[in-house]
């Protein structure tokens, strides 16, 4: 890179998208803390590890296929065909250490791998970021009955296949779903949210629930968090990465004017349409302010709720917090975590589903009234500056969280956890369940303390004889 | 042998002349391919690892509860 400003534009936007990674690193922190807290004792360390393990596993295999079906999948298998990604395959030179200088191979032309040497690695890893979010969304409402190996197993479907298609589809301004639905989802309501709220009901319903949450005439008991605190300080946590998640979803600076003999710099959402930092991060306050709000009258000043609620009230608002008011964002919000509170216990009393710890209420509902209500609210706005007859309407985007819960989260998850249950494969044994996943280890270190407390008192009393 | 071949696969030799001509650095420039079957092999083999011990470690369980005192919080403390 010679030209300076060309040199400064793209090293910042490679640091920019480099800062939302340490950023939404966080949101897995806050993911961990949450579900050890809701867990019980005697499974906290498996509950743990099986959102650990997610880290890696999602890692691997978003390197070896979830970012080339992001650029591969736009059109396909509905409206065209694969589209070739050669800087997203795994064997792409460009996806390891390179300085641009000789183009990757002949589909490359040189001024396009100067660019993608520097920003394809940091673009990776946001979305690899978002795909850790949406396994992590699933992971705890199934704590304390999945088998990790099966756990692990989903993780990898949404967070490396599912969500990375409906991104492709959804999220990429030359996606099916933008160009004929009209479907617009700025930070991700659906593309995230609803996707991994339909994938954990999916599992869920096949999972069954914990042993001893329903009475036996079907009225749901309450297994409070084993450490309120925790739980909370987790969803602190999770608030603080989502303002990596809300820059990340942004390009930060790019020409947008379609005209050739124009230019004009801004920073656009994921569709290329023009935006503004200090507009989403006033939205995104308002809307949590909102969530909170809501979320604290309707559960009644419960911690665990109005914590839960507050994300659900971003979380609705996010599909079109680029073009929201701020009152509109948080009055979308409140209503968002109003209908994501009173869904969940809808759905647990009529279905008996138990969701550890709300997450198909939060990110599932919120995400798709958010989706339907930005229809209503959005209704006749452009979705994207490259289809420029492509408007946002009700039924559009209706259908995009339609495809979003069921289509690509409800449907796969149910798939998968029948072939697993087939196989035995889905749930611990019911021995282990009862138990505690964690007995094992924690007898061995029951045993090893005892040890020590007698080697320790063995030792004190040798020191009084001797003195 | 296998040293000489690691030896001769530097992505790079040195930082001198027009660094703009320079591409890929890693080592093992042309074996990506190779790298990515590598890649999959270790993912796939920890999957079946991880399955026979889980398996091994639910029936450790079941036997630990069936033979030995649940621990009481605290037990693990000194």
């Amino acid at each position: 890179m010679s030209d300076q400003l060309t040199s400064l534009v793209t090293i910042f936007t490679e640091f920019y998208y480099w800062i939302t990674i340490p950023l939404m690193f966080l949101i897995h922190v806050g993911f961990c803390m949450y579900e050890v807290g809701a867990s019980r004792w005697t499974n906290h360390m498996h509950t743990l590890m099986k959102n650990t393990m997610l880290i890696p596993l999602v890692t691997i295999t978003f390197f070896f296929y979830g970012w080339w079906i992001y650029f591969a999948f736009p059109k396909f298998p509905f409206f065209g065909d694969l589209v070739a990604s050669p800087t997203a395959e795994p064997w792409s030179q460009l996806m390891g250490p390179h300085l641009g200088g000789v183009p990757a191979n002949s589909d490359f032309e040189a001024g396009d791998t100067i660019l993608w040497s520097r920003l394809n690695g940091v673009f990776w890893a946001a979305f690899l970021l978002f795909s850790w979010t949406a396994a992590s969304i699933v992971s705890g409402s199934v704590i304390e009955r999945i088998r990790p190996s099966a756990f692990w197993l989903a993780a990898i479907l949404i967070g490396s296949v599912a969500w990375v298609i409906d991104a492709s589809w959804g999220w990429h301004y030359d996606g099916w779903m933008v160009e004929k639905l009209g479907y617009h989802d700025a930070y991700a309501s659906g593309v995230i949210h609803a996707i991994a709220g339909g994938f954990a009901l999916g599992l869920l319903v096949v999972l069954g629930p914990r042993i001893g949450k329903f009475r036996p005439d079907g009225t749901a008991r309450n297994i409070p968090p084993q450490n309120p605190w925790l739980v909370t300080l987790g969803l602190f946590m999770i608030y603080v990465g989502f303002w990596g998640f809300y820059v990340a979803c942004n390009i930060p600076i790019i020409d947008i004017d379609q005209a050739d003999d124009r230019v004009f710099f801004s920073a656009t959402n994921i569709y290329l349409g023009p935006t503004t930092l200090s507009a989403i991060t006033v939205n995104f306050l308002m809307s949590l302010s909102g969530g909170l709000l809501a979320g604290y009258i309707v559960s009644r000043g419960d911690a665990f709720w109005t914590y839960s609620l507050g994300l659900a009230g971003i979380i609705t608002a996010s599909a079109g917090n680029d073009m929201y008011h701020p009152i509109q964002a948080m009055l979308v919000g409140a209503a968002g975590a109003v209908g994501a509170y009173w869904l969940h216990y809808w759905v647990e009393r009529t279905f008996k589903i138990d969701d550890a710890v709300g997450a198909v209420a939060v990110h599932g509902y919120a995400g798709f009234l958010g989706l339907v209500i930005s229809g209503f609210l959005l209704w006749g706005f452009p979705t994207s500056p490259i289809h420029a007859e492509s408007l946002i309407t009700p039924h559009g985007q209706f259908l995009g969280a339609l495809v979003m819960f069921v289509v690509l989260g409800f449907i796969p998850a149910f798939i998968l956890a029948k072939i697993l249950d087939f196989f035995g494969l889905l749930r611990i044994p019911r021995n282990v369940e009862l138990a505690g996943l964690d007995l094992k280890v924690m007898q061995e270190r029951a045993e090893d303390a005892e040890e020590l407390r007698k080697a320790i008192k063995e030792e004190e009393a040798g020191s009084a004889g001797s003195a | 042998m296998v040293l000489e071949l690691i030896n001769n696969n530097a992505g790079i030799e040195n930082w001198v002349g027009d660094i703009s001509e320079i591409g890929a650095i890693y080592p093992f420039v042309g074996y990506e391919g190779l790298m990515v079957l590598l890649g999959l092999i270790f993912w796939i083999g920890w999957h079946i690892l991880q399955i026979k011990d889980e398996a091994r470690e639910w029936r450790e369980t079941i036997d630990a509860h069936a033979h030995k005192q649940t621990p009481k919080p605290g037990d693990d403390q000194l």
